[in-house]
């Protein structure tokens, strides 16, 4: 589900009633992608709100802004982190690294197959890098492109596709490493 | 629009990596449909190829955690009350940016304010902003009946009890050699030093779950144990001697720490008991379920219950039917499924629906209400835990052949009529 496209041109005109749509929109959104970063979720109300508030603030330049969905997610991702790393700041003997973990629990393995087998890709997921994860969550879960993806995590499409490329293999080779001779659609869909 | 001669030659990995080929499996529509059915009418022996694409694809999912309504309308409520009064603060007009500061303290006030005239609940003494953040998903209630959130009440050795929930933070009591940790819904039982534990004195503390509510805990010897709603556990602060042993009334999930030379044993309804080395097992021994069940993930347990025991395996299940009953084991569990609650998820498989109401109950706190006959259909499925109580029934209506209804506390369910 896409918002409407004439949606910015309203709220462009000040008209609240679009902005409260795309207010509803986008909360549980933003919210849902930086849960997936930290369980802090007055951090992560906080930075959904920002983000939103400057949506109104910056409707006069909305028109200029050629894509405002991957605009926001965007800006959504540097209000959360910039705030992540503002706390960090304040935890002593903290050893988190850098960047925010884009982290493994918040995967589920939808597949029908044994439990066994969906916990081999439970495994093969952890081995991802959160970058990994993160580009599999906006491209197969947010449904984005991966022109999209990439703004977002700034970086070019290019680096994107490699990204992706890699974590599949990874799932692919992980799987079939530890099975040994099954392939793995065999060992992920039995039957 | 990618040209079907180049798919003939791809092999699944290479479906799974092209963009257009995700395309279809992420916004499915008609035009994309009629695409690839074309393309394995002409590639029949790429039927398997792409269909197991499509399956590795859709396999990848992504736990939801969605903030409730309530939220979402009070928060844009406020921005929309400051937009339109002009002049506020600063003087510049609709300066969102300006009320972010005040945003919390109105909220909370709020908050304080709907309670009072709900009643005056607060009976329990904690600090002020845990009581807030507690309150604000109190205020919820209101409506609607928001989701269960991490919280319980601690127990201790001397009687005194402390509300827990994820707004208090650090040391909060400390027992002989041991010191108490709560973190985001989390308490965590810390020895002092390894020296000086063995010398101190051994305390029981016990940890409930309202309904409602849900906490999670780390024992004194790292084992680590999820607690559903309308449960409890009670437990050493530390652990001595040769087995470490603790009860549990209601649902748990268990991470065993490993410890051969000191055998853990959990006891449950009376006279149930499991013993194990270290291993992941689930113990549902709720009152009101019909029967008791052990299901073990990870290791091997061994279960007794009156005079009868059983040892089981990896995705074995015991179940215990009466208080006198023999121990049935039943094999091929879908353990995922049996602590999806740890997750955060209601996941029915073929559950009746009185089973599915009493999982809601004790999750949502109501109590349920079965108007005329009780629906005989079978509820498969899984929701998130976030979900408010509505939202829930929703879903569930959805599935046809019952309605429901919220009052007060108390959930109504009748048979629809066709």
């Amino acid at each position: 589900m896409r918002i409407e496209k004439d949606i910015w041109q309203r709220v462009h005109n000040s008209d609240q009633e679009a902005y409260a749509k795309v207010y509803r929109y986008y909360y549980p959104r933003f919210y849902n992608y930086g849960k997936k970063f930290t369980s802090d979720v007055p951090l992560v109300e906080d930075a959904t709100q920002e983000t939103l508030m400057d949506i109104w603030d910056k409707r006069e330049k909305l028109p200029a802004i050629e894509f405002p969905t991957t605009y926001f997610y965007t800006s959504f991702r540097y209000i959360l982190f910039g705030k992540l790393k503002l706390q960090r700041r304040f935890v002593v003997g903290d050893i988190t690294p850098e960047e925010p973990e884009f982290s493994i629990d918040h995967f589920i393995i939808r597949s029908e197959s044994e439990a066994a087998l969906r916990n081999q890709l439970k495994n093969a997921l952890s081995t991802l890098t959160s970058r990994q994860r993160e580009v599999i969550f906006l491209r197969f879960y947010e449904g984005l492109s991966y022109e999209e993806v990439a703004a977002i995590l700034s970086i070019t499409t290019k680096a994107t596709y490699k990204i992706m490329a890699r974590a599949l293999l990874r799932l692919k080779g992980n799987i079939v490493f530890s099975s040994g001779f099954f392939s793995l659609f065999q060992l992920l869909f039995p039957k | 629009m990618s040209n079907s001669s180049i798919y003939k030659n791809f092999e699944e990995e290479d479906f799974i990596n092209d963009p257009w080929f995700q395309e279809w499996v992420i916004h499915p529509d008609g035009e994309k449909d009629n695409y690839w059915r074309g393309f394995l009418l002409g590639n029949p022996e790429k039927k398997v190829a792409v269909e197991n694409a499509v399956k590795m694809i859709q396999s990848l999912g992504f736990k939801e955690e969605w903030p409730t309504t309530d939220k979402i309308e009070s928060s844009l409520l406020q921005l929309l009350k400051t937009i339109n009064e002009p002049g506020k603060g600063t003087g510049k007009t609709g300066r969102l940016a300006d009320i972010k500061r005040t945003y919390r303290v109105w909220w909370a006030a709020a908050a304080i304010f709907i309670v009072l005239a709900a009643g005056g609940f607060i009976i329990w003494n904690q600090r002020e902003s845990a009581r807030i953040a507690h309150l604000e998903k109190e205020e919820q209630v209101i409506k609607d009946i928001a989701a269960g959130s991490d919280r319980a009440i601690l127990t201790l050795a001397d009687g005194r009890t402390i509300a827990l929930d994820s707004g208090i933070k650090g040391v909060i009591t400390t027992q002989g050699n041991v010191k108490v940790i709560n973190l985001e819904g989390q308490l965590a039982y810390n020895s002092i030093s390894n020296k000086e534990a063995v010398a101190g004195n051994v305390f029981y503390n016990r940890i409930t779950t309202p309904r409602g509510g849900q906490y999670r805990l780390v024992l004194a010897d790292g084992t680590r144990v999820w607690l559903n709603s309308a449960s409890t556990i009670r437990f050493p602060t530390r652990f001595d001697g040769h087995e470490r042993k603790i009860e549990l009334t209601g649902e748990g999930y268990f991470e065993v720490a490993k410890n051969a030379s000191m055998p853990f044993r959990v006891a449950f309804a009376g006279s149930g008991e499991v013993e194990v080395l270290g291993t992941h097992f689930n113990i549902n021994a709720y009152e009101d379920e019909p029967s008791l069940k052990v299901t073990l993930l990870e290791g091997s347990v061994r279960v007794h219950s009156a005079g009868d025991r059983k040892d089981l395996r990896p995705e074995e299940q015991a179940v215990i039917s009466g208080a006198s009953a023999p121990i049935s084991v039943q094999k091929g569990i879908d353990v995922d499924q049996v602590i999806s609650w740890k997750d955060d998820l209601f996941d029915f498989n073929n559950d009746p629906l009185p089973a599915v109401m009493r999982q809601l109950s004790r999750w949502y706190d109501a109590d349920i209400n079965y108007q005329g006959i009780i629906p005989e259909g079978h509820y498969t499925g899984s929701i998130r835990r976030q979900a408010s109580l509505s939202e829930v029934l929703r879903m569930l209506e959805l599935a046809g052949g019952v309605h429901f209804s919220i009052e007060e506390k108390r959930i109504v369910v009748e048979k629809k009529q066709r």
